[in-house]
């Protein structure tokens, strides 16, 4: 995905620290960049997102717990994600949404209609209802990996998700559910 | 709906040409602390500098317009005893200032209304109970016998200055006298008393500079046990979906920071809150608080208002 990058003189503590920071970027920054593009549709406030969870993992103390360390990235990634869409409520309101965009790779050349809309109408449930989905969905965490994630009992991630598919199956068939 | 088992394959399908690449890499290991990151956001500020050229233009066409109307606006509200007109409307004065909006009815979004009664004589309407303030709504004009509650007391004093009263029981709306009663499953948000014959709602506001008393939080003083079945954020939209409706207050219950015992005088909404025993609350909203008893910020609720009305 991305080549290792040079940061400093081999066997210092910086240089071990960037060179595990880089292993996670490899392993989780694609799938931490989609989920806050998939959440905010916006890409440059997506990278920024991204950025800062890094940043935040490489400048805090923060001791990850192995295999825990994406749960704790999409966490902060969410968060940061939320502060965000809440901030730009007014914005929404007054200027209207636009719509939510795909960005293909480039090999892929076939458009589906359908996968479009049900990503648009997965971008346009109300936030508590878009996290459940990304998170179960799309990056197939369970149901109390999930509660951990967003600091909620399991039973309202239950809840949460059913609502979602019942929302989601509503606007897809026409309906404004 | 099936598709939904294949997000993750879709998802990386369609957004396959976003790429953490080693652009943001770079930044990432560059970026000695988050504050150095920071970039200038050039979006924000173009974002708002249209938003001001477009409210200019805006005040600018509307401005002719509210220049030539010179009469009062009214407003459609419930009947309360004393404060309406013949015709039954409340008129400008009994509203908030700037609660008044001129937009286009069809638009789709509700008008301000507003259930508080209104003041007389610097006070508004109400029944204090020692440190706890109750203020008469216009409606409904008389309590169902099935939501009259225990008996808390009677009026000791009936005085235009309830603030200075020592007095257990004062009111200046209710005779002295006259009983005042609990409301079933509002304890702590609402009382009953008889006005002008009638008994009538009084919700509990903040006033003389307190609002929450002990440990109460917003629920004690907003819904008692009350169950929340729809809700009306002037200017944003109707929520008649009972589950929604609850969600969104948990999303209030929870989120919703104290703020003051004092109300913003930049209020320009309201927040309508019907309840499963057919009464219905208000807070005032403005400047992104929410007042009723107290002031409180909560932006999680506006959005997931926001969002709510969208969807």
């Amino acid at each position: 995905m991305t080549e290792r990058l040079h940061t400093g003189p081999a066997g210092t503590r910086e240089a071990s620290a960037a060179a595990g920071i880089e292993t996670l970027y490899e392993q989780y920054a694609n799938d931490v960049l989609r989920v806050c593009y998939f959440y905010l549709n916006d890409r440059y406030l997506a990278e920024e997102v991204c950025q800062d969870v890094f940043v935040r993992l490489m400048t805090s103390a923060t001791q990850l717990e192995p295999g825990h360390e994406k749960a704790w990235l999409l966490k902060v990634a969410l968060n940061r994600c939320r502060d965000l869409w809440r901030s730009g409520w007014v914005k929404r309101v007054v200027l209207g949404s636009p719509a939510f965009e795909l960005i293909p790779a480039e090999d892929t050349r076939e458009k589906r209609d359908d996968e479009e809309a049900m990503m648009a109408a997965i971008h346009g449930l109300p936030t508590q209802f878009r996290e459940v989905i990304l998170l179960f969905y799309y990056q197939n965490f369970g149901i109390s990996e999930i509660a951990g994630i967003l600091s909620l009992p399991e039973g309202t991630i239950s809840s949460r998700l059913s609502r979602a598919r019942a929302k989601l199956k509503g606007i897809l068939e026409g309906g404004d559910a | 709906m099936n598709e939904l088992e294949n997000l993750k394959e879709i998802a990386d399908r369609n957004l396959g040409g976003l790429q953490a690449d080693t652009r943001l890499l770079h930044q990432i290991l560059h970026a000695k602390t988050p504050e150095q990151t920071k970039k200038i956001k050039w979006r924000p500020i173009l974002v708002g500098v249209a938003a001001a050229a477009m409210l200019l233009c805006a005040g600018l066409i509307a401005l002719p317009h509210l220049m030539r109307y010179d009469g009062d606006i009214n407003v459609v509200s419930h009947s309360a005893g004393g404060e309406t007109n013949a015709n039954g409307f409340l008129l400008t004065a009994a509203v908030p200032k700037g609660s008044v909006k001129i937009s286009d009815a069809s638009g789709g979004t509700p008008s301000y209304r507003n259930l508080f009664a209104a003041a007389k004589n610097a006070n508004f309407p109400l029944v204090k109970l020692g440190n706890e303030t109750y203020r008469l709504l216009t409606a409904p004009d008389t309590l169902s016998d099935s939501l009259l509650g225990e008996e808390l007391g009677t009026v000791a004093e009936y005085t235009s200055e309830p603030a200075v009263s020592s007095a257990g029981i004062v009111s200046n709306a209710v005779e002295a006298g006259q009983s005042v009663y609990a409301v079933k499953g509002m304890k702590g948000a609402a009382v009953a008393a008889k006005v002008n014959g009638n008994l009538r709602v009084f919700q509990r506001v903040s006033y003389s500079g307190v609002a929450i008393v002990g440990g109460e939080g917003l629920e004690d003083v907003l819904l008692g046990s009350a169950q929340v079945v729809a809700m009306e954020l002037t200017d944003v939209g109707v929520i008649n979906d009972q589950s929604e409706a609850q969600e969104l207050m948990d999303v209030l219950l929870t989120n919703a920071q104290y703020e003051s015992a004092s109300e913003s005088a930049n209020r320009s909404q309201s927040l309508l809150i019907w309840l499963s025993n057919g009464l219905t609350v208000q807070m005032n909203v403005g400047s992104g608080t929410l007042s009723a008893c107290g002031t409180w910020s909560c932006p999680e609720f506006f959005s997931a208002y926001s969002d709510a009305v969208s969807n």
